[in-house]
């Protein structure tokens, strides 16, 4: 330096960019010829100039991808060689602590395969009827009523539909859908002979349908596929069940007898994710036509009786609000002035139908976003679990690693390498329990099926949703298990580390250690605790008398079906007669017990009619549930009166103008008691209605599902409406008797499928998604403690062989190997108990606001949440003495001599 | 035997160096070819092509000894390989026979 003045110093930062990115080697002599060239810039062309050659050069010479291989220092990081020993690292301390790996690992694999699966389901919850072209422009027409008491309904009045295509503007294109079931009669030609089946689901559509939704049809043109009554488009699976492979085009179905239906089209089966079932698209005047003319025409007139769903597309430009403005206007073409007053319709969107039509009544939603709710609540619970337990036992194994993160440190590694360290083990572990939770995932799709109704196979996961799913809950979960171990671990102060003073800061995080804990057991006990609970609801209510017999009961689906013309010729017609021989033939059989014929079962929910009874007028808008039955209904199911007599032959009126009503509705009626209710005037319907009087008064039965309360009711004769008729049977010899029953079916009734359930099967029935919900709460209330209990022995073992040298000098001095148990395990169990005193409360409070959902329940007991709390304890209790009994039981000259 | 590739410029720092001889390093070339050239030649430019050159196997280079007016930093010499020079000499060869056939009427021509 001594030769160059100041003026031969070049601008500092240019050489500083030199020395950045110049290869170490030839950095000097690079170096020295600028420095050179510098000087003599500067003396011939001048400072500035030379700073401008200097820079220039500077720039120039960097060209990093020049050099074609670099040579590197060995003082360099060697990030693959580094990265290889982590991994080595990794597996070996993996491998050298199998049990707490086999936790660690197990239990993350557990909770991500709950979350899988639960993910699967939630995924497939969520993508219903999303798939329609524009299905975000088709919208449902929904309906709340408000007289008694408000009231959702998904299905509005018939002429709703034709209104709104009419007179509301922004809708593209609206249909009415209505699905009854109904017989289909294959027509004979070619010389077979005519094949008879009962279809369950047989729609009802206008005309628009498709321009609506846009199924695809295999044949036929969905412009005019259904644009006469005669026309009917079915799905590819009936196309295949009655036609095998030829072409069903142009073929004849004849539908209850009474239309005959050309196929104007076969449409590619629905996808799995559709609320909709159908297997028959026919026009909608189909319903008209088989329908007795009066009952037609009322239905195409009356807008308080609300059948049917109606869907709307609306055009783009549109909004709902602008739709749902135009309502109001749209009722009043009803001229009805109840219609006006008490009814309004609103749009809910279709991808919402699916989850979000619990409160709807009309037709059943199969979806449910409490349900929803709650699984991805508890799938979230149970990795929270697992993570817990993750970090609980990384925190406590910090300990053993004290050693290699001194050392480490005293080499020069920095906490951030460290952090980088034990969060890629985290990840690995994370990996491997992510491999584990899919081959779980995989064994254990088949219980899911079986709980979800659903039909789900391996490819499944491969859904990039959900595939993204999975990887977004690998990091997460990776990040939530690994962050507080690494960030803790790396902390340790290498000179403390090193010289084995660590176990000091690890008891220090024994506060948090303990939170975990009491979080973990206070989620497994509220699951458990719901389990039974849960459990305990279902059987009461299968169990609890409903007020009638519904054992040995048999139902058979009748006319309810839109035949209703065949028996509609009146109480004395032809069909009629028909029954009343057939149940003449029935009692000949010894082992029925009685029938009788109905317009629906107890416990399939009846329809509202209103109901004017003495001292009240038609505006008083009662609306009572109705149930038309035969005269023998009564009787056969045992149901008792207590007031007045049963409808009776002999008096030749009674189906005309007798009412029996339930003890329910004498009390809203207003009468003192029920004798008092019997000889009463009553109405039915409004102007017009049936009149009679009240001849009797029963017990209330639970005609309703057990989770509405008990409603007034009153019960009539009304051939036209019954559906479904009912044997009771004797016990013994059930098959037997089911085939006499079929035999003398088809003798009396060839042109009808003969088809039968139990009804206490079908009451059953409607606590399936309570017993679904209490059989997966269950397993995951099961995997949950397992879990926790796995957590809870890896802490004990872990904790234990840290106090083995206080174990074996307590032992020494004479301490018996009881009080070192209790000792031990004294901690965990306090844990476990203050879990309890945070989950009873809590628990309690959920449940109850489960149970208040049901009109009909069981009151918490308190037996059930102090005998969760004891088996809990009992089951840590185990968990933990074995650890800490086989540590006192040692002999304490090995853990003495060990330090 | 592979065949030798050099370009113009190459060709250009390798004679230079060959002139110049013990006293061959980056600023020297430059400065020497900008002499002999009249051409404005960057130093960047040069010291890629002596390392270019010298990944060739044409040239080699050892480092001098510190000088002050470089703050105390060494030089990098160079000097031609065996290779080097035979490229030199292949080069010469050839552009020497094909003057030897163009006609000496275009000779005059071009000048």
């Amino acid at each position: 330096m001594a030769a160059t003045d100041k003026k031969h110093i070049p601008p500092r930062w240019a050489e500083k960019l030199l020395e950045w990115y110049c290869p170490a080697e030839s950095l000097e002599e690079v170096q020295g010829d600028l420095q050179e060239l510098y000087i003599y810039w500067v003396d011939t062309h001048g400072k500035s100039e030379a700073n401008r050659c200097y820079i220039w050069c500077a720039f120039r010479l960097a060209r990093p991808f020049q050099q074609k291989q670099p040579i590197r220092s060995h003082l360099q990081p060697n990030t693959f060689g580094m990265i290889s020993h982590y991994l080595k690292i990794a597996l070996r301390n993996t491998s050298r602590q199998k049990a707490f790996s086999f936790i660690n690992i197990s239990g993350l694999a557990l909770g991500l395969a709950c979350s899988l699966l639960i993910g699967l389901y939630v995924q497939d919850e969520y993508s219903y009827d999303r798939h329609w072209t524009n299905s975000g422009r088709i919208f449902r027409l929904n309906q709340t009523s408000r007289f008694e008491q408000e009231q959702k309904a998904s299905t509005v009045a018939l002429p709703a539909g034709p209104a709104i295509a009419r007179s509301v503007t922004g809708v593209e294109a609206v249909t009415r859908l209505f699905i009854r079931s109904g017989s289909i009669q294959i027509l004979a030609n070619q010389g077979q002979k005519a094949r008879l089946f009962q279809e369950r689901e047989v729609a009802m559509v206008d005309s628009s349908f498709f321009k609506v939704f846009s199924l695809p049809l295999l044949y036929g043109n969905p412009a005019t596929a259904l644009n006469t009554p005669a026309s009917v488009v079915i799905s590819r699976e009936m196309a295949q069940k009655y036609f095998g492979d030829s072409n069903p085009m142009g073929k004849v179905l004849r539908y209850e007898n009474i239309a005959d239906l050309t196929i104007t089209g076969v449409f590619a089966d629905l996808p799995r994710n559709t609320d909709f079932t159908f297997d028959f698209l026919v026009n909608f005047d189909i319903l008209f036509a088989v329908e007795q003319p009066s009952i037609a025409e009322f239905m195409q007139k009356d807008w308080l009786y609300n059948p049917a769903e109606i869907f709307l597309k609306l055009s783009p430009a549109s909004s709902t609000a602008q739709v749902e403005a135009q309502f109001p206007k749209l009722l009043e073409q009803s001229g009805d002035d109840r219609v006006k007053a008490h009814i309004q319709y609103y749009l809910q969107a279709l991808p919402e139908v699916h989850l979000y039509s619990g409160e709807l009544i009309g037709v059943p939603s199969r979806g449910s976003i409490q349900f929803v709710v709650l699984l991805s609540a508890i799938a979230g619970l149970t990795l929270l679990v697992a993570c817990f337990n993750y970090i609980n036992l990384n925190t406590a194994q910090a300990l053993r690693r004290a050693k290699e993160v001194g050392l480490r440190k005293t080499l020069g590694a920095a906490r951030s390498q460290l952090v980088g360290q034990f969060m890629g083990e985290a990840f690995l572990q994370s990996i491997l329990a992510f491999c584990l939770a899919i081959l779980l995932a995989y064994i254990l799709l088949p219980f899911l099926n079986e709980l979800g109704d659903k039909q789900y196979v391996f490819p499944d996961f491969l859904h990039p949703q959900l595939l993204l799913f999975a990887t977004a809950l690998l990091v997460l979960t990776a990040l939530l298990s690994g962050a507080y171990p690494a960030l803790f671990t790396s902390g340790f102060l290498p000179v403390v580390a090193l010289r084995g003073k660590i176990s000091q800061a690890v008891s220090n995080k024994q506060r948090l250690r303990q939170v975990l804990v009491i979080v973990q057991f206070s989620v497994t006990l509220v699951l458990i605790t719901a389990t039974i609970v849960i459990y305990q609801q279902v059987s009461y209510l299968r169990n609890k008398p409903l007020g009638f017999q519904k054992e040995q009961v048999v139902v058979i689906p009748l006319f309810g079906s839109g035949n209703s013309v065949n028996i509609s010729q009146g109480v004395d017609g032809p069909f009629r007669m028909r029954m009343n021989t057939f149940e003449q033939a029935l009692s000949q059989n010894i082992r029925i017990q009685g029938s009788t014929a109905l317009s629906a079962m107890p416990g399939s929910g009846y329809l509202r009619s209103l109901v004017v009874p003495e001292g009240y007028t038609e505006q008083s808008n009662i609306f009572v549930s109705w149930v038309s039955v035969d005269y023998d209904f009564l009787p056969t199911l045992h149901i008792p009166f207590l007031a007045g007599r049963n409808f009776s032959k002999e008096t030749g009126t009674d189906h005309l103008q007798a009412f029996v009503i339930n003890e329910s509705a004498a009390r809203t009626f207003g009468y003192a008691s029920a004798e008092e209710a019997v000889g009463r005037p009553i109405q039915r319907g409004g102007e017009g209605g049936k009149k009679g009087i009240i001849i009797g008064v029963v017990n209330d039965f639970n005609f309703n599902s057990l989770d509405q309360p008990m409603e007034p009711l009153i019960i009539d004769i009304e051939v036209p409406r019954f559906g479904v008729f009912a044997v009771t049977i004797a016990s013994d010899h059930i098959p037997e008797t089911l085939a006499q029953l079929k035999e003398q079916w088809e003798a009396f009734f060839p042109e009808r499928v003969f088809e039968y359930t139990f009804l206490d099967e079908n009451l059953d029935a409607q606590y399936n998604r309570q017993e679904k919900l209490s059989r997966l709460l269950s397993v995951f209330s099961g995997l949950s403690i397992l879990i926790s209990c796995l957590g809870l022995f890896g802490l004990a073992a872990y904790i234990t062989y840290q106090r083995s040298h206080e174990i074996g000098i307590r032992k020494v001095l004479g301490a018996s190997t009881g009080s070192l148990v209790a000792l031990l395990s004294r901690d965990f169990i306090r844990l476990v108990l203050l879990a309890n005193l945070i989950a009873i409360p809590l628990g309690w409070y959920l449940l109850h606001q489960w149970l208040e959902t049901f009109a009909n329940r069981i009151s918490l007991q308190p037996w059930v949440f102090i005998g969760v709390g004891v088996c809990t304890l009992l089951i840590a209790f185990l968990t933990v003495s074995s650890q800490t009994f086989k540590a006192s039981a040692m002999n304490p000259v090995k853990t003495i001599r060990r330090e | 035997m592979k065949r030798v590739y050099l370009g113009e410029f190459e060709e250009l720092v390798l004679l230079t160096t060959a002139i110049l001889q013990e006293e061959a390093y980056g600023v020297t070339i430059t400065q020497e070819i900008e002499e002999q050239t009249g051409r404005i030649v960057d130093f960047s430019t040069v010291h890629t092509t002596l390392k270019r050159l010298e990944e060739k196997g044409f040239l080699s280079s050892q480092m001098g000894g510190a000088t002050a007016e470089r703050g105390g930093r060494r030089k990098r010499f160079f000097s031609l390989t065996t290779t080097g020079v035979q490229a030199l000499h292949e080069i010469q060869q050839v552009r020497t026979r094909l003057w030897s056939q163009v006609p000496a009427t275009i000779q005059l021509k071009g000048i």
